[in-house]
């Protein structure tokens, strides 16, 4: 009977639109948290306790790299700021900080335009 | 003035040397070893990036690069490459260490088919191999390529290395089938051993390379291609040696960068002084920071390392959540 499949169709169809939509947008990410200062060797463990128990955050991890902890993360459950804010929390007052690290081999794309060409008497040279 | 005495030690002594060098002579012709390499063409696929991406790639063994070879200047090697009958293309092998006739060896084998050749590995140094089936480009980029590695026949040519380890750089096209965008250069990725950023482990699923400081770490360095030349570059170090082709006669000392075009490769020394994280970059930034950054840990308590090819295949853990 049509009329009776209808609906749960319908409804069907429905989740799992949406379950494709959330799996579309989600990504992963891995955030790479420098902790420098004197009290970091004693809280490293508590940091990634701490950032273990989030909702986003599918791995921390403080094994891999020296003075690091390294969070697998799926946005936008969870972003960068975030991750470095809860690990700020978790550190609490002492002689210990929690930044992202940038360098030159940092390897996300910039997600900013690109500059927009210049007016031709602007690039010309005076003599 | 020599007495009858001493022109009788002199005598013995010169008899001694000569059987001694026609000994040693012997022994080394007969230290040459044989080693029967047999590879399988596999068309399957391979992960390539921390992501789980999957490539359809085109393999020698199942792995993107194929295994290492590995002999000593003067050994015979009898290859045998098979392509199943399950498999859709033809395949070839081409080994750079070879000195040997392209057309009757490196023609390009049918599915179902079979070829062998024997050739005698004469030069030392580090050396690409790939399928040369055409397209070529094609074959290459889809990962048919490796290593193979002729260790000179006097280890004592140059400084023991504490720990080594293997890097072929190759370009990544999303679009296997895209033969164009391979002749126009338009590559998506750069890889370390069959993997975007498979050695950075600031991106997801990737890993690092071990050393302790003050160990001589050497790369034997191989540029798959197709296409792009290799900046080959240490961060915040400097290449204590570069052997252009990994041959030892060929040496160059105190090397920032160091070009390896395609088709080509060299061997890298480096001593790390001092605990830290070393990146190993094409300094064409392009490549660098489209995948190919391995980065050189320098860890007093770091394990030993018996891989040459580290996370060749790379297995990624399952998810936590």
């Amino acid at each position: 009977m049509p009329n009776r499949l209808t609906i749960p169709l319908i409804g069907l169809s429905l989740v799992l639109f949406m379950h494709n939509a959330v799996r579309a947008e989600s990504t992963h990410e891995r955030v790479a948290l420098m902790l420098s200062g004197p009290d970091c060797p004693s809280v490293r463990e508590g940091v990634t306790t701490a950032l273990q128990q989030q909702t986003g955050v599918l791995r921390a991890d403080q094994d891999l790299m020296p003075d690091h902890v390294l969070v697998d993360i799926v946005r936008p459950q969870m972003t960068e700021e975030t991750v470095a804010a809860i690990a700020n929390a978790a550190i609490g007052g002492g002689q210990c900080r929690a930044e992202i690290m940038k360098s030159c081999i940092t390897a996300e794309l910039p997600n900013y335009d690109t500059d927009p060409p210049r007016p031709a008497h602007r690039q010309a040279h005076s003599h | 003035m020599m007495t009858r005495q001493s022109q009788r030690v002199m005598t013995l002594a010169g008899a001694t040397a000569i059987a001694l060098a026609g000994l040693l002579g012997q022994t080394s012709s007969a230290s040459a070893k044989t080693h029967d390499i047999h590879m399988t063409a596999v068309e399957s696929d391979i992960v390539i990036d921390g992501g789980g991406e999957k490539y359809a790639a085109w393999t020698f063994n199942g792995t993107m690069p194929g295994p290492v070879v590995r002999v000593t200047e003067g050994d015979t090697i009898n290859f045998t490459l098979t392509n199943p009958a399950t498999n859709k293309n033809p395949h070839a092998m081409d080994f750079h260490a070879a000195e040997i006739d392209f057309l009757k060896n490196y023609k390009a084998i049918n599915a179902g088919e079979t070829i062998s050749y024997t050739f005698v590995a004469k030069k030392p140094g580090i050396f690409f191999y790939h399928c040369g089936a055409p397209p070529m480009i094609q074959h290459i980029a889809r990962g048919m390529f490796g290593a193979i590695i002729v260790d000179p026949k006097d280890a004592s040519v140059w400084p023991k290395a504490d720990r080594e380890y293997v890097l072929v750089q190759s370009e990544y096209f999303k679009n296997p089938g895209d033969v164009q965008a391979m002749f126009d250069r338009k590559f998506d990725g750069m890889m370390f051993n069959g993997g975007i950023f498979k050695y950075h482990p600031f991106v997801t699923g990737g890993g690092k390379l071990d050393a302790k400081p003050g160990e001589r770490v050497r790369v034997y360095f191989v540029n798959a291609g197709p296409n792009e030349f290799s900046s080959f570059h240490p961060i915040g170090e400097i290449w204590d040696n570069v052997y252009e082709s990994g041959n030892p006669a060929n040496k160059l000392t105190g090397v920032q960068t160091y070009v390896v075009g395609p088709g080509s490769a060299a061997t890298f020394d480096v001593v790390v002084e001092s605990a830290g994280a070393y990146p190993l970059v094409t300094h064409s930034l392009t490549g660098a920071l489209r995948g190919a950054i391995a980065v050189l840990l320098a860890s007093p308590d770091a394990k030993p390392s018996t891989n040459l090819m580290p996370m060749v295949p790379w297995e990624l853990p399952a998810k936590a959540k």
